[in-house]
């Protein structure tokens, strides 16, 4: 080729020329053989943006329910409530007395409250109104108990032990209540999971599309490539890394728009509720190192699901042409 | 070098485009291969650049039954065979150095290389001026004369060109058709499709001549 190069056979000048292309070396910064700024790469950088967004917020949506969840059932089973019904013959207030000495002597209870009669009566006072006759009236008596969660007391022993020593005593663990705030609580859960499901099978599906007619638009990229003898692999690995690339820096731009919104929502949320949904994105964005890592790293998963999914759909889709190109 | 026994094209369940085309094109030879349109030019060129397969008959390229080729062998086979498209087919993204240093970058090569062959290389096809110029921004001729560097880059034994003088004027169709001698002279196997008369007029050479899907080959 070299003797072919020594003569200049369409040249109208010499070849020693000064070129302009001498300024700017050729090739210097090679050009990515996938065109990047094209409008099908602006339209899949946009829609796994929008997805990755959409995902994020219903992951976060899950895991601030979550903890609210779990915040909400730790407060009621950290509190727990005696009631002494009057007996007749028997001084209720030194039966209650007799109630705190034991609470008091039982390890694992943080706090006693004894609720006095007036304020008993004033419980009664939506049912009954305010009538004088309700201080005269046999009412029980409550005593409200905090407990450790981290070293809770035997309540069942505990309750026992109570009948027994305590006349009229009968210690209430919310047990029903709990019961009811589990389900509603696992209810929200799974409703949770399900948006979260949709949205990611929404997200793959769209994903897939995305990329599919991306690659289509750059096909005679591929066959070019082809024809000039580029292997199958050097094709595929070419397209599957511009768009698993692409669909990185989209899901990435998606998952940081989400986390923006909860923390907007964990700064500006209405901060009336102790244990809301503010006070849950709160303790999400604003974790604690060890539970930040778990969080963060499972928003993670969106843009690297963006990526997983454009590999494969890249992959199987160059591979799909080139075979239609022998 | 080239040899089809009996060969069959038609796509899907259509009428047959190419029938019983049997030749054999020795090493080193010039060929046109003519016919009206619609003759089937493009699908014989296609074939012999293994972008097709036969519907039967065989062919035979570098003394290789083509259909016995698995599909991972064909690159290698790809790359001894330079192919100039009819519509250039450059890429629009890359500049004209890019473009024509194509085939050596999908082969591995580095940049560092082969950057001066390319630049020699884009002198001798008048375009060494244009190398950082993206194919938008080429006339009609300069392209084509891209997409014949680009054809070459990788010396290829055997030359394949579809209609490569079709968008330009008469004199650059001349000068185009001198390089494709000069191409020949230095040992490739050269086939020009055309069918431009006044062009074939220019160079005494054999014709496979093409007529709605038979060929005839004229010494």
């Amino acid at each position: 080729m070299s003797a072919i190069r020594r003569e200049p056979t369409l040249t109208a000048k010499a070849p020693a020329a000064k070129r302009p292309a001498d300024k700017v070396l050729p090739g210097a910064r090679p050009t990515p053989i996938m065109p990047a700024n094209t409008v099908a790469a602006r339209s899949l950088m946009l829609v796994v943006s929008l997805m990755s967004f959409l995902a994020c917020l219903a992951l976060i949506g899950v895991l601030i329910i979550s903890e609210a969840v779990d915040g909400w059932r730790a407060d009621i089973a950290r509190e727990v409530t005696l009631q002494i019904r009057p007996v007749s013959g028997v001084d209720i207030e030194e039966e209650i007395e007799k109630a705190t000495s034991l609470l008091a002597a039982t390890p694992g209870i943080t706090g006693i409250r004894v609720i006095g009669a007036a304020e008993s009566g004033k419980l009664l006072e939506p049912w009954l109104g305010k009538i004088p006759v309700i201080s005269d009236l046999p009412i029980p008596r409550l005593i409200a108990i905090q407990t450790d969660p981290a070293n809770p007391p035997d309540l069942a022993a505990l309750g026992e032990q109570l009948a027994q020593e305590v006349k009229g005593a009968e210690l209430d663990t919310h047990q029903q209540w709990q019961e009811q705030l589990s389900r509603t609580a696992d209810t929200l859960r799974w409703i949770g999971y399900g948006v979260l499901t949709v949205i990611a099978v929404a997200f793959a599906a769209i994903t897939v599309f995305a990329t599919r007619s991306a690659i289509a638009a750059n096909q005679n990229v591929v066959e070019v490539l082809h024809l000039v003898g580029a292997r199958d692999g050097f094709i595929a690995s070419q397209v599957q890394w511009h768009f698993v690339k692409l669909a990185g820096r989209a899901g990435l731009i998606g998952t940081l728009a989400g986390v923006v919104c909860a923390i907007a929502l964990a700064l500006l949320g209405p901060d009336t509720m102790p244990g809301g949904l503010t006070a849950a994105s709160r303790a999400l964005i604003f974790a604690p190192p060890a539970l930040a890592y778990y969080n963060y790293g499972f928003l993670l998963l969106i843009p690297i699901s963006a990526m997983a999914v454009s590999f494969i759909t890249s992959r199987t889709t160059v591979m799909r042409i080139l075979r239609d190109v022998l | 070098m080239i040899r089809l026994e009996n060969v069959g094209l038609r796509y899907g369940k259509g009428r047959e485009v190419l029938r019983d085309v049997s030749f054999e094109l020795k090493s080193g030879s010039f060929h046109f291969l003519t016919g009206p349109s619609g003759a089937g030019k493009t699908s014989l060129l296609r074939l012999l650049f293994l972008s097709l397969k036969p519907t039967r008959g065989v062919i035979s390229l570098f003394n290789r039954d083509v259909s016995s080729l698995s599909r991972r062998q064909l690159p290698d086979l790809r790359r001894r065979i330079g192919v100039v498209f009819q519509d250039f087919r450059l890429l629009n993204h890359l500049t004209t150095f890019e473009n024509v240093a194509l085939p050596l970058r999908v082969r591995g090569e580095k940049v560092e290389d082969y950057r001066e062959n390319v630049l020699e290389l884009l002198d001798w096809v008048g375009l060494g001026d244009q190398a950082n110029a993206y194919p938008a921004v080429l006339s009609g001729g300069e392209q084509q004369r891209a997409a014949i560097a680009r054809a070459v880059v990788g010396r290829p034994e055997i030359i394949l060109a579809d209609e490569p003088t079709g968008n330009v004027d008469p004199d650059l169709a001349r000068r185009l058709l001198r390089l494709f001698v000069e191409l020949n002279r230095f040992g490739s196997t050269v086939v020009v499709a055309t069918h431009d008369v006044v062009l074939m007029e220019e160079l005494r050479a054999p014709k496979l001549v093409l007529d709605d899907g038979n060929l005839e080959v004229l010494p």
